[in-house]
């Protein structure tokens, strides 16, 4: 009966310290940290000056959206500079783009085109160089050449275990693909 | 006869009384407390004189020629524990003495909480034995328990290995715990019970429902642990493993010390650690898949027959490192791992563990109290507490790199009680009552949004479970079960995805509040579900039948209701649906077997018919920024599934023996006549040993173990565009295709050794695929990616001391 006793007791006291712990109040909110919402890529070009295009993630697109078609001039040279944004908690944009840079090591950008005749090079500052002297591929120069309609994809590759710079648009062997879209391109 | 024995002692009573000046006369009886049967054959001695009796077929005695005034009585019976008993004489004296009976079965009573029969008496049930558990204590519960023929594991690489009964898995089967059914997220495919293998004393499989004390959800079955048993009398005495293996290169230590004493109190203390790095196939190394474990358990109490309690509690800490190569980020990497015979990543060995990566920690604490009334029948309570914290570590960049992506804590409080009418031999029933209280906190801090949701479950069960002999040899048994649930959760749906699963039109009262991107809402459902179980028990000759009917119901988890996100290991997006309601089973099983002689066997058919079942298949691609994935959303469907386990075994002679198992199980959804998916292939092993005692007890075995290819699989592959030197080419994404089966060897030596004057030695040496074949099994996830271990030799030394 003693040992009852002690049972009795213990049984009361334990739900009731456990449940001082709780509280009704709602979860707060997450805004997913590392999530790529936005990418751009920003044309510029002596004659025609700068043009951002910009594709958003289908789950965070609003009704005003509008699939990006870019549109370059047969024979132009465009310098461009490719971001990536996190804009899933609106209130709090941010640059994802200085990440990638900081950890250059680790990201590797490929450009994929397709039905469209563009010269591609590499223009990566220090910046955008990893330590093996890779050029990444944020800041890229596109030379437009006959006219047609296509497409590019751009590929942000997280920890490749190869990043291949022949041909110069790039390839990479294992990793993980953070962020692979598609603009669709014309050539005018 | 019976007058004749009286005869006899009473001139032995006579004989041995010494001629004394008092005249009174001590009559009694000696009876069972257990059911008040009476106990033959006592011994009843006054302590202190030479005097000593017998009691009769009736229990009764008498001492005669006695004098007013106090004398100690100490009686003795083969089955029971000693007593001491004073006894005041005054005039004629008569005393109904009350032996406690069934020594043996009292460490199993008291430890095991609420079973000392068998689990299911018309099921099909199988018994793990500590000496086969002791083999595998390097490895998982998944591992060993796949010894039952019918059991296999749905695994994610070679450390996290669940159990699959029976072609079912997660939460179609209950674990029970030391007598505490297991929360610790059991419903992904990726978690793996978070129990040590080291702390059974044994482990029942129940194949189907008809355990229905547990719970009337194991539409699966049930795994049922149980801890050693703990004698009664006054011992010490303990036990150490030491594992050590080539393949991971690494191995643990499991030690337990028992202390018990002949009042009943015990201690018992038991302790592991395990460590391996990455272990290797065949043709490279398995980069990333180290892990790591400490576990321990203290129970201690008193274990007396009329009554006593036990305080157990546990700790389990697993870090488990996910294969490097498994990580990718969608269909283009799928296809490029799927494509490449070997992983992307394989890095030299290493006992490093980074992300990917599980943690898991699991508390459990149980209290339990007994009573047996006299005649009547054995009262148990019990109040159980687990916490269990997940988790899970992707791939990150930036200053999330060492943040996990999953973090889970999980807390249950559980009271149980129930009341075991087994005083009677022709007839036993169990009756009880549990109730718990569940609560679920995903942590914000992850920055990822939540798999699982906030929420709180409320879980209200009422049963009653009776056999009835209706022969000698047939036994009838049923049961019913009644269950509530209520879950109540807090949940972040993004904006796109509520449109997309069309929760607007059914669902817009339970939005709580709306932000930017997102709806904060509050489902709340509860279910009601009735589960029942009926069977028969037919013994004749060496032979036994058993026949079992069991209608088992389950609700929807919270993965099923709640799922929608990004699953890295597959490549998924998996999607639950609020709609869902509880799946509901019928099972038939039969078992046939022969358990005596030279020749044995069991047969096992069923046949399982599941109404609403729940499970998780692609529906199409998904694009997000990041490229295209298949989604896998979840569906209710009507399924059914038949099969048979069959286990022989043949003594050759005095040294040779032979046996074998077979399982093939076969699943088909019903309404869209497809195969289901996941259903363990056939599978045949046999293993023949040699054992000469002579020779320190030396035990060879050789086992091969063949499993089929599975023929039977739902065609879930889809074609993608893949840009391949500026032209989109559209290519196959094979998903489903079965790998290969395969023949694996294995050879085992064990034997004992008593180097000390107190305790034995054994020294045991395993090979597992000893002919180091490259292999991918159809119920691994990470089957993609790479091939299974090669060849693992292992060496083990068990201390008794």
């Amino acid at each position: 009966m003693k040992h009852l006793k002690l049972l009795a007791l213990f049984l009361a006291i334990v739900p009731f310290i456990s449940s001082c712990s709780s509280d009704d109040d709602s979860p707060e909110i997450i805004n997913e940290e590392e999530v790529i919402t936005d990418v751009t890529l920003t044309f510029t070009n002596s004659t025609e000056g700068s043009v951002t295009y910009t594709y958003t993630d289908p789950q965070y697109r609003d009704d005003s959206y509008v699939a990006p078609v870019i549109s370059l001039t047969s024979g132009e040279t465009y310098e461009v500079e490719t971001n990536f944004y996190n804009n899933s908690d609106p209130e709090d944009p941010e640059l994802i783009t200085e990440e990638v840079e900081e950890e250059s090591d680790d990201h590797f950008l490929t450009y994929g085109f397709s039905d469209v005749d563009i010269e591609f090079t590499r223009t990566d500052g220090a910046n955008s160089t990893d330590s093996d002297g890779v050029q990444i591929g944020l800041s890229t120069e596109w030379v437009a050449g006959t006219t047609g309609t296509g497409s590019v994809l751009v590929s942000l590759v997280h920890q490749p275990t190869e990043k291949i710079t022949d041909p110069e648009e790039g390839a990479v062997v294992g990793g993980e693909t953070d962020a692979a879209v598609t603009f669709d391109l014309e050539i005018l | 006869m019976k007058t004749l024995l009286t005869v006899i002692f009473m001139i032995a009573v006579s004989v041995s009384l010494q001629a004394q000046d008092c005249k009174n006369t001590l009559t009694g009886k000696i009876i069972d407390y257990h059911n008040g049967d009476p106990l033959i054959y006592a011994t009843i001695q006054i302590i202190g004189r030479d005097v000593e009796v017998y009691s009769d077929f009736d229990g009764n005695f008498n001492i005669k020629n006695l004098c007013n005034g106090k004398i100690e009585l100490k009686i003795t019976h083969p089955d029971c524990q000693d007593l001491i008993y004073p006894v005041l004489i005054e005039g004629d004296t008569y005393e109904n003495i009350k032996l406690e009976h069934h020594l043996e079965e009292l460490g199993e009573v008291a430890l095991s909480g609420n079973s000392t029969i068998e689990n299911s008496k018309t099921g099909q049930e199988e018994v793990l034995k500590a000496e086969t558990l002791e083999r595998y204590s390097s490895a998982t519960l998944g591992d060993a328990l796949k010894e039952i023929s019918g059991v296999s594991s749905l695994n994610t690489g070679n450390s996290v290995v669940k159990p699959v009964i029976q072609g079912l898995h997660s939460s179609r089967i209950l674990m029970m715990n030391h007598g505490v059914r297991m929360e610790d997220q059991e419903w992904g495919a990726e978690h793996a019970p978070n129990i040590d293998l080291n702390s059974a004393g044994n482990i029942t499989v129940v194949k189907g429902a008809s355990a229905l004390q547990y719970g009337g959800d194991a539409i699966g079955g049930a795994i049922i642990i149980d801890p050693a048993k703990i004698p009664v009398k006054d011992t010490l005495y303990g036990k150490t493993i030491l594992n050590g293996a080539t393949n991971g290169r690494g191995g643990s230590i499991t030690t337990s010390i028992t202390k018990s004493y002949s009042n009943g109190w015990f201690a018992n203390l038991q302790g592991t650690f395990k460590k391996f790095g990455d272990f290797e196939a065949p043709d490279y190394v398995l980069s990333n898949t180290g892990t790591e474990e400490k576990d321990f358990s203290l129970n201690f109490g008193i274990n007396k027959f009329s009554s006593g309690f036990n305080v157990y509690y546990s700790y389990y800490n697993s870090e488990i490192g996910i294969l490097r190569s498994s990580h990718i980020g969608n269909v283009s990497d799928l296809i490029r791992a799927i494509n490449s015979e070997e992983p992307a990543v394989v890095n030299n060995f290493t006992y490093t563990i980074n992300a990917p990566k599980q943690k898991v920690e699991h508390h459990l604490a149980r209290v339990n109290y007994y009573k047996r009334f006299e005649g009547l029948g054995k009262w148990n309570v019990q109040y159980d507490y687990q916490l269990n914290n997940r988790l899970e570590y992707d791939i990150r960049t930036g200053d999330d790199k060492d943040t996990p992506s999953v973090d889970l804590e999980l807390q249950t409080h559980t009271l149980t009680t129930n009341f075991k009418f087994d005083a009677r031999n022709e007839y036993k029933l169990n009756v009880g009552l549990n109730g718990s209280y569940q609560t679920n906190y995903p942590n914000p801090l992850t920055g990822v949004r939540r798999l699982i949701p906030d929420y709180d479950q409320y879980k209200l069960g009422a049963f009653a479970i009776g056999e009835y002999k209706l022969t000698e040899n047939l036994l009838a048994e049923a049961g019913v079960r009644y269950d509530f649930t209520h879950i109540d959760a807090q949940k972040y749906y993004l904006k796109s995805r509520w449109e997309e699963r069309n929760y607007s039109e059914n669902y817009s009262d339970i939005i709580v509040e709306e932000f930017a991107t997102q709806y904060l809402t509050n489902p709340v459902f509860s279910y009601h579900n009735v589960s029942s179980t009926a069977g028969l028990s037919y013994t004749f000759n060496q032979f036994k039948l058993n026949g079992n009917y069991a209608l088992a119901n389950r609700a929807p988890n919270p993965s099923e209701l709640f799922a929608d996100g990004l699953h890295h290991s597959a490549a998924v997006i998996e999607l639950g649906d609020l709609s869902f309601e509880s799946e509901t089973s019928h099972k038939v099983s039969l078992d046939f077997s022969k358990n005596q002689g030279d020749f044995t066997f069991g047969v096992s058919p069923f046949y399982n018919n599941i109404s609403n079942f729940l499970l998780i298949e692609p529906s199409g691609v998904e694009t997000t920024i990041r490229g295209a994935f298949p989604v896998w959303d979840y569906k209710q469907t009507d399924a059914r599934m038949f099969g048979v386990d069959i286990d022989w075994s043949y003594q050759i002679n005095h040294n040779f023996s032979y046996r074998g198992k077979f399982a093939y199980v076969n699943g088909k959804d019903t309404q869209n006549n497809r195969d289901l998916i996941n259903m363990p292939p056939a599978n045949l092993s046999n293993t023949i040993s040699f054992q000469q005692e002579k020779w320190h007890q030396l035990k060879l075995s050789i086992t091969g173990n063949y499993v089929a290819q599975q023929k039977n699989y739902p065609d879930n592959n889809f074609y993608y565009d893949v840009l391949e030197d500026g032209v989109y080419t559209s290519t196959l994404v094979d998903v489903s295709t079965p790998p290969e089966d395969y023949f694996l060897l294995g050879f085992e030596a064990n034997s004992t050794f008593t180097p000390f004057s107190h305790g034995s030695m054994q020294v045991g040496l395993r090979v597992n695929n000893l002919l180091n074949t490259s292999y991918r099994d159809y119920l691994n996830r990470l089957r993609y990616y790479s091939d299974n271990l090669g060849r693992n030799i292992m060496l083990q030394i068990k201390f008794n001391y």
